[in-house]
């Protein structure tokens, strides 16, 4: 069954993509209506427990709220005649949502089905609204919200904005602060001149970087293509989050930073360049402005190592925090000035500069400090034999050799790494996976260095 | 007005690294300067903030990698600012 309900009232306008947007929006066309499904991003909500029951047409009022409150929400995309692309945000318009009854014990279940169904085809961005909503009844009570988010309209970060602020208007009714920034206003913000300077320097770094880097990550062919080309595996490994947790603490940075950098200093035993290339996707949720904006935000930073198999991973993470940093700064740019400093490098290079490595922690942001306590040393060796390998959906054909991805499974630290299996076969996908975490747990207690360990062919 | 800046800028400067970590560090132990800014507790999200902060507050860029120290950073800012 299908419910139709009316929004107005929020602030219309047009403009310009923001850079992230900009960026995702590229990456959709290239892929095309049958593949653009891949970039949409869900989330489930359960009911909020002590209140309610919550009638759909409850759940609908929340829905036009949240709407009204985001710009982004109210978007569509479109292009010009001369195919460069802009976007309208209207004041009002209708959001159809979906409702489907379920018994209570299969609520749940069925919830994840409706949202992965919601989010089975690619958004119509001229046309649809950037989100679909899905609803799971009990007794004419709702249970669960599933919302599926276009990615030119909202990135993780912003899809967990979403979900807290409809929570927090079913619990409230309606929430009396605005949001930190709208997307009208940083678009407004990137075209001022304070946004472009702060893109140009983030292009120096980017540039400075494409002019020594290896052109590719990964440019030998050293396999029949695997089923599916591009497969993806997952270790989860509660003794990885426990060392990671360790080490991080020990060298005073983020969990994501040791990650990154323990992967790069693996890639560095399988690749034949001493200087490694890895673009970590960054949040970019580092001004307090950002903190409620709903939009996409993140886009690629550049970070290279130059890789020592005979360092200690202290050793390495010693010195290159500050290329890490320097990688989070500058991942705030035009899309458009990328790409023609790209193509610029590329032509001056005589080759085409594309690392086709990247890094994705899709942990939400994390604010809080780190534990106070942590398992000993026996316990974590221990609970490796616990850690688990799960293959995932794959694909047969995409655009990244090698896209490496920290996430969390059933509460569990779980890092995955989707590849061209002509490039490294599933064993090297799994090797790669077991060599970071081996390095990882083996630096939270002694010193451990990237050539001791193997990674298999 | 360069004595002002330089007898000025620690106090503020520490003040902007408190609240890029959402005053979960004071100003004093920064300024006490016994510690590096990470084994103070800053992390890398707020030193990009702060990073961020320093562009906004005084038009300046200073190099994230380098902010760590706070010695460092006061006399970096208070060059770019002369």
């Amino acid at each position: 069954m299908t419910e139709r309900v009316r929004f107005t009232g929020g602030r219309a306008g047009r403009a310009s993509l923001a850079w992230g947007q900009r960026a995702i929006w590229e990456a959709m066309r290239e892929a095309g209506p049958a593949n653009a499904h891949y970039f949409n991003i869900w989330r489930v909500l359960a009911m909020p427990r002590g209140r309610g029951p919550y009638t759909v047409d409850q759940v609908l009022s929340a829905v036009v709220a949240l709407v009204g409150r985001h710009d982004s929400l109210r978007t569509r995309i479109s292009a010009d005649q001369d195919g460069r692309p802009f976007q309208i945000v209207s004041a009002d318009g209708w959001v159809q949502t979906r409702v489907q009854a379920a018994t209570e014990q299969e609520a749940e279940k069925a919830a994840e089905g409706l949202v992965l169904d919601l989010a089975a085809r690619s958004f119509d961005l001229a046309e649809e609204w950037p989100l679909r909503i899905g609803l799971i009844t009990c007794d004419d009570a709702v249970r669960q919200v599933g919302v599926v988010l276009c990615h030119t309209s909202a990135d993780g970060y912003a899809a967990d904005i979403v979900l807290r602020d409809l929570r927090q208007l079913l619990l409230r009714g309606s929430l009396t602060r605005p949001p930190s920034q709208q997307l009208l206003d940083l678009v407004a913000e990137q075209e001022s001149g304070v946004g472009r300077n702060r893109s140009e320097r983030a292009l120096a770094h980017w540039e400075a970087g494409y002019r020594k880097i290896p052109p590719t990550m990964f440019p030998d062919l050293v396999a029949e293509p695997g089923s599916p080309r591009w497969s993806k595996a997952l270790l989860e490994s509660r003794a990885l989050e426990d060392a990671v947790t360790i080490v991080a603490a020990r060298h005073h940075m983020s969990t994501a930073t040791v990650l990154l950098t323990a992967a790069t200093s693996l890639i560095g035993t399988i690749v034949p360049h001493e200087t490694c290339a890895i673009t970590p996707i960054v949040h970019n949720r580092f001004r307090p402005e950002t903190r409620d904006l709903v939009t996409t935000l993140s886009q690629l930073g550049l970070f290279t190592l130059t890789t020592d198999p005979d360092a200690t991973l202290a050793e390495t993470l010693e010195t290159t925090q500050p290329e890490a940093m320097r990688a989070y700064r500058h991942a705030q740019y035009d899309q458009l000035a990328w790409d023609e400093m790209v193509a610029r490098v590329s032509a001056d290079r005589e080759v085409k500069v594309y690392p086709s490595c990247c890094f994705n922690d899709l942990r939400p942001v994390d604010h809080s400090g780190l534990p106070d306590s942590s398992p000993g040393e026996d316990a974590v060796r221990t609970s490796v034999a616990s850690s688990r390998i799960e293959w995932l959906p794959g694909v047969d054909h995409f655009n990244c050799d090698f896209c490496f991805f920290v996430t969390r499974q059933s509460g569990i630290l779980s890092i995955g790494l989707s590849a061209d299996t002509c490039r490294l076969p599933q064993s090297r996908i799994v090797g790669l996976l077991r060599a970071v975490e081996e390095l990882v747990v083996e630096s939270a207690f002694r010193d451990a260095r990237p050539g001791e360990l193997e990674v298999a062919p | 007005m360069q004595d002002s800046v330089e007898t000025t800028l620690p106090g503020r400067l520490a003040v902007m690294v408190a609240a890029a970590t959402d005053d979960q560090i004071s100003a004093d132990d920064v300024l006490a300067g016994e510690h590096s800014l990470a084994a103070l507790g800053v992390t890398s999200l707020s030193l990009i903030r702060l990073v961020d902060a320093i562009e906004d507050e005084f038009g300046v860029d200073v190099d994230p990698g380098l902010v760590d120290d706070f010695a460092n950073l006061v006399a970096d800012v208070a060059g770019r600012l002369r």
